[in-house]
Formats: structure tokens, C-alpha cells, sequence
């Protein structure tokens, strides 16, 4: 069956078509500001950390110390005990810096009140996971403080 | 069926500025060409406006680290270069846009009444558009910027009685250094755009309200053979023809930034001396060789400054052109005045060129 | 006192009195802030430990920018494309305005809008 008249006129059709086509340049023109605007300049993590002994000595036993690993905060922690143990000091809820309260022997987050245990678990609050550990191994003067962003949490090391 | 242009145009109040769009006729005559200068200029300005806050991501406005930024730009992010490029042509193209459109306008005598607020106002943009340039291309802070940056602030210190003022101000000390380069960041994102778009603004309503100049020989042509000046609406025709011009421009633009893209100096040594033949960018080269021929003392004062003066004095002739053309003024052809466009368009010309040669 | 009436009296005291109020309150989230304090914080220093090729990618230099500027053949591509897409949307346009100009002299742009 045809029609009799199209549905569309040609001046409708010419008109599409120049909208399209100016949709079209925009795109074209538009790929490469979005490229440019999306770009992600990658800041690698150090493969490790070293950490003098020395330094390491002076701190108190239930007490903690913070230290750089690139561009993420770190905690270490010596227990009572003298053990030492090292996380990254960024809260998992949203990206806070937290902090170690002797008295109750726990990581405390004051953005939203979240709480870790001194192994780094999440215990209270909006916390999801537990503090990253470190990897801590002994290298003469120096403690070598070692992180791998895809390993889950390692074993801790004395 | 939803028709959205009548329910967008109703909340929006379409029907008013469409029925008030439809009554704008233009003139077509021998001289109409120069119409379209505006509308070339606003799309350079929109595409600098696009681009300029792009490359904003990713520079950093301080001494220590604007050169490695901008090199980051140009080799790191992708379609750096091109953005980049684009950005430094356009502005070179909307300089001599701005150019053609100052010296037509000037001879056909666009200035006359009742549009001298409009030719006031486009004489501020001009000077507000050389300022953007210069002031863009000391932003890398490569050997090139750092050059320009010494002798573009020491030329105003030959101004007498403010100059030192003036030196100090736009340096942000006595020498340049770091708190030259956020100065100038400051003027070239914030300031200058900020002062553009509003003069801009005010001149736009202008001209929608004056409607387009003719100029008075193609008046008194029509005069003579009792003819009208035959003319075009606005909308569609010429609003379809602007849209053509500005994506040739486009076209235009993108092909000479990735035929030429831009180009970083290396990296500042404020101990190397000034390297041979180190010249401002083309749009300064006329003052530059003007300056040059000056002797050294002119009756006893400084030939610098007897330069500098006198390029002041001939500049507020240009600007104050309509209210001293009194023929123009009363719709009469004026020679004269004629003769004044062609001399300065000559000696702008010919100095650039012998300024670019020598 | 004919411009400095009773009324202007009380409303001068009731806006200095709304601007003392609203400067005490802008004061109030300093409270906030102020009260748990975190206490002193101890740090120890670290020394990263950089692989070679991270110390090289830091800066970008001279000649790789120099790289960026070379032509290549894709650009070349982009660049023709681009105009492709410029020369249809202007033949389009230029078909539309010769339509308009027949729709203009047949009167279609002059009557008013409703």
C-alpha cells in the first residue's frame, strides 16, 4: 500500500538531517575535550617504605606514630606488648585519617565516629572492612614497610 | 504529541524575542562583507572559552612548576596539544579578527551617531583582547614569556609621572619573578574575561538596538538613483550564513593548530642574557619597530618616551574618531577621514612586516 | 529631626541587633570544630623505596613535547574527517536556506507569530 503523501516532507527530512549533522561535528569535536578532561595521571605507590629502627625505639609501648607510604597515610602501632604492627592510617568508610586511642586501646575515625580494634578490624560505626596491614620486614638498621594495593591483608609480621 | 519549542518557548518567553528577531532586516551592499566580522569574533571568544577553562585542569599558575605543567599538557594528557593549540590559535585569529573589524569599521565610518558608545566600547574589547594575548603567552613561563614579560612591563615605566606605578603594578615588584606570573594568571583567567563579556554584553545590545551601519557612500548611491538599500532578514537567511562562516572557522582553526601546534621555549635561566633577535608576538611588532626608529633623545627627552607618547596621543584620535569626524556625523562623505583609516591601516601593515623582517 | 524619625531609630537598632546575632551565630561551628581536637600527633620519617623507571617518567621533557607536536597520520585522518563533517553540514545548511528563501518570498517569515 503506498501513501499518498509522505509523512515526512522534504524539508523535515533536510532539517534532520542538519541537526544530525551538527550533532555529529559536536561529537566530533567533543571526543577529544572529553579525552582530555577524563585523563587520570597515575601516582604510583612505592613498593616499599623503609622506616629507621631508631626512630622506632623512642615510641612508647601502647602508642602509635604516624609515617608516609607515597601518597597514603600509614599507622604504626606498638602494642603493649612491644609487637609492632602497621596500616594504612585511611579509614575505609570515606578516606579520613584516623587515629589510635591508647586509653581504649582502639583506631578511632572522627568523621563518622567509626572504631577499629588494634589488629585493624572494623568494630564500630560505617567502617565496611578493616585497615590495610603492612607488611613489615627487618633489614638491619631499618624496618621495611611493604604494601601491595592487590594482596588482601597479609599475615603480621613481629 | 508534545510540542516542545511551544512548551519550552512559552516558559521562556519565545514568542517575544522570536517576533522581535524577525523584524531585524541587514543591509546588503558592496561593503556588507564586513558584517560578519562580530559574529567570526564571538565564536573565536566561545571557543576560547571552552578551551581556556580546559587547560585550566591542568596548569599550575606557579614559578616553579607552570613550565612543567604546560609541558605535561603537551605531551601527557591527551589531546593536550590540541586543546592547547586550538586555544593559541584562536586567539591569534581573534586578534586579527579584531583588527579587520576595527579597520572596517573605521572606514566605513560605523562609528558615526548614534553608535559611538558602540565604537567605544568596541575600542575597550580591543584593548581588552591584545591585553588577553599578551598576557596568555607569558602563562608557560618558558625564556619566550620571561622576555616578554620584562620588556611589555618596562614599556609603560617610560610613561612619565605614572610609569613607575604602572611597572610596579603589573609586575607585582620591580623585577619579574614569581609574583609577575600570578599577576598575570590572575588578569588572563579572571580579570580580563570578566571585563570582556561585559563590555561585550553592552556592546551586542548595541548594535541589536542601532540595527547595522550603512555607510554613508553606498547612502548617497542610493540616494542618487532613488533606489532602496536592498536588504536581508536576519533570521534565517544570515543566521544560517553566520553559522556556515563560524564552522569554517572552526574547520579553519583546527587544521592550522594541528598543522601548527604550539610551541614550548625552554625552561627559564634568569642569568642567560636576552637572545639575539628576541622580538614581542606579531600583534606588538608595529609598536616594537615604531620604538626601534626612534633616535635615542628627541629635544632632550627620551626618545622611548617621545614614542611611547605619541602612539598614545595618535590612539585616543582613533578612539575619539566620532566625535571629532563632523562630517560623518552629518551623514556627509568625509574624505578626510577616509584618508586617515587607509594611513593607519598602511603604517600598522607596513611596520608589522618590516618589524617581522628585520 | 525630620529625616531621622522614631521609626528609623527602631529599625537601625533591630537590624544592629539581627547583625550581632547573626555574628554570634557564625562563631557557633568554630565550637564544633574546636572541641575534639585529635591529640599531638607523633611522626616518623619514611624513605620510599623509587624503581628506576618511576624517577624517569616524573618529568616531561623537552623532547617529548617536541614528539607531541609531530604530525601523524591519524591526525591527518581527524583533520579530514573533520572537514568532511564541516562541508555536509554546510551543503545541508546551504539546501535549507535556499528552501527559506522560497518559504521568505512566499511570505511564510512575515505574518505574526500567535
Amino acid at each position: 500500500m503506498r501513501l499518498k503523501e509522505s509523512l515526512l516532507s522534504r524539508r523535515g527530512f533536510v532539517t534532520g538531517l542538519i541537526y544530525g549533522s551538527l550533532a555529529f561535528l559536536a561529537a566530533f569535536v567533543l571526543n577529544p575535550v572529553v579525552r582530555f578532561l577524563f585523563h587520570k595521571k597515575k601516582i604510583p605507590l612505592p613498593k616499599a617504605v623503609t622506616i629507621a629502627r631508631a626512630d622506632v625505639q623512642t615510641l612508647a609501648p601502647n602508642s602509635a606514630a604516624y609515617f608516609k607510604y607515597g601518597h597514603l597515610p600509614g599507622v604504626l602501632l606498638k602494642t603493649e606488648t612491644g609487637e609492632l604492627r602497621a596500616f594504612s592510617a585511611k579509614c575505609t568508610h570515606l578516606d579520613c585519617t584516623v587515629q589510635y586511642v591508647p586509653e581504649k586501646k582502639k583506631f578511632f575515625c572522627a568523621c563518622h565516629d567509626g572504631y577499629f580494634n588494634d589488629a585493624g578490624k572494623n568494630i564500630a560505626g560505617p567502617p565496611p572492612t578493616p585497615l590495610p596491614r603492612f607488611d613489615m620486614v627487618e633489614d638491619g638498621d631499618n624496618i621495611v614497610v611493604s604494601y601491595a594495593e592487590d594482596k588482601p591483608a597479609a599475615k603480621k609480621q613481629a | 504529541m508534545i510540542d516542545v519549542k511551544e512548551e519550552l518557548g512559552e516558559r521562556i518567553g519565545l514568542g517575544a524575542i522570536l517576533s522581535l528577531a524577525r523584524k531585524k532586516m541587514v543591509p546588503m551592499h558592496r561593503h556588507s562583507i564586513w558584517y560578519y566580522m562580530g559574529a567570526l569574533l564571538l565564536t573565536l571568544f566561545f571557543i576560547q572559552i571552552v578551551t581556556g577553562p580546559l587547560l585550566l585542569f591542568y596548569y599550575k599558575p606557579a614559578a616553579e612548576t607552570a613550565y612543567q605543567s604546560v609541558a605535561y599538557i603537551m605531551a601527557g594528557v591527551p589531546c593536550g596539544w590540541l586543546i592547547r593549540s586550538v586555544h593559541h590559535w584562536a586567539s591569534n585569529l581573534m586578534i586579527v579578527v579584531a583588527f579587520v573589524h576595527f579597520f572596517s569599521t573605521l572606514l566605513v565610518k560605523a562609528y558615526r551617531r548614534p553608535r559611538e558608545i558602540t565604537w567605544l566600547t568596541g575600542m575597550g574589547m580591543f584593548v581588552l583582547v591584545l591585553f588577553l594575548g599578551y598576557s596568555g603567552y607569558t602563562l608557560p613561563f618558558d625564556e619566550r614569556a620571561f622576555f616578554a614579560l620584562n620588556v611589555g612591563t618596562d614599556m609603560p615605566g617610560a610613561i612619565p609621572v605614572v610609569g613607575e606605578y604602572v611597572l610596579e603594578f603589573l609586575r607585582g615588584g620591580p623585577t619579574v619573578g614569581a609574583h609577575t606570573l600570578n599577576r598575570f594568571f590572575a588578569l588572563h583567567v579572571g580579570i580580563l574575561p570578566l571585563a570582556l563579556m561585559a563590555v561585550l554584553a553592552v556592546h551586542v545590545l548595541l548594535v541589536q538596538l542601532h540595527g547595522m551601519s550603512v555607510p554613508p557612500s553606498v547612502e548617497k548611491d542610493a540616494e542618487a538613483k532613488k533606489k532602496n538599500i536592498a536588504s536581508k532578514p536576519m533570521f534565517p537567511h544570515l543566521v544560517w550564513h553566520d553559522l556556515i562562516n563560524a564552522l569554517i572557522l572552526l574547520g579553519v582553526v583546527v587544521t592550522l593548530a594541528v598543522l601548527m601546534p604550539s610551541e614550548l621555549g625552554s625552561k627559564i635561566d634568569f642569568l642567560k642574557p636576552a637572545p639575539e633577535g628576541v622580538k614581542p608576538d606579531w600583534f606588538f611588532l608595529w609598536v616594537y619597530q615604531i620604538l626601534k626608529w626612534m633616535p635615542t633623545y628627541v629635544v632632550g627627552i627620551e626618545g622611548e618616551v617621545v614614542g611611547i607618547v605619541g602612539l598614545a596621543i595618535a590612539a585616543a584620535v582613533i578612539v575619539l574618531v566620532p566625535f571629532i569626524d563632523r562630517k560623518s556625523q552629518l551623514n556627509e562623505l568625509s574624505p578626510a577621514f577616509t584618508l586617515l583609516g587607509i594611513l593607519s591601516l598602511a603604517v600598522f601593515v607596513v611596520c608589522t612586516v618590516i618589524g617581522y623582517l628585520s | 529631626m525630620g529625616g531621622f524619625t522614631t521609626r528609623t531609630f527602631i529599625t537601625f537598632i533591630m537590624v544592629f541587633m539581627l547583625f550581632v546575632f547573626v555574628l554570634s551565630i557564625a562563631g557557633l561551628p568554630g565550637a564544633v570544630y574546636a572541641g575534639e581536637e585529635a591529640g599531638a600527633t607523633v611522626t616518623i620519617p619514611s624513605t620510599e623505596i623509587k624503581e628506576d623507571e618511576e624517577a624517569a617518567t616524573a618529568e616531561m621533557s623537552l623532547e617529548q613535547v617536541e614528539e607531541s607536536r609531530r604530525l601523524t597520520a591519524g591526525r591527518v585522518y581527524g583533520l579530514v574527517g573533520l572537514w568532511a563533517v564541516i562541508i555536509a553540514c554546510i551543503f545541508l545548511v546551504y539546501l535549507q536556506g535556499r528552501d527559506d528563501n522560497k518559504l521568505y518570498q512566499e511570505g511564510y517569515y512575515s505574518g505574526d507569530l500567535e
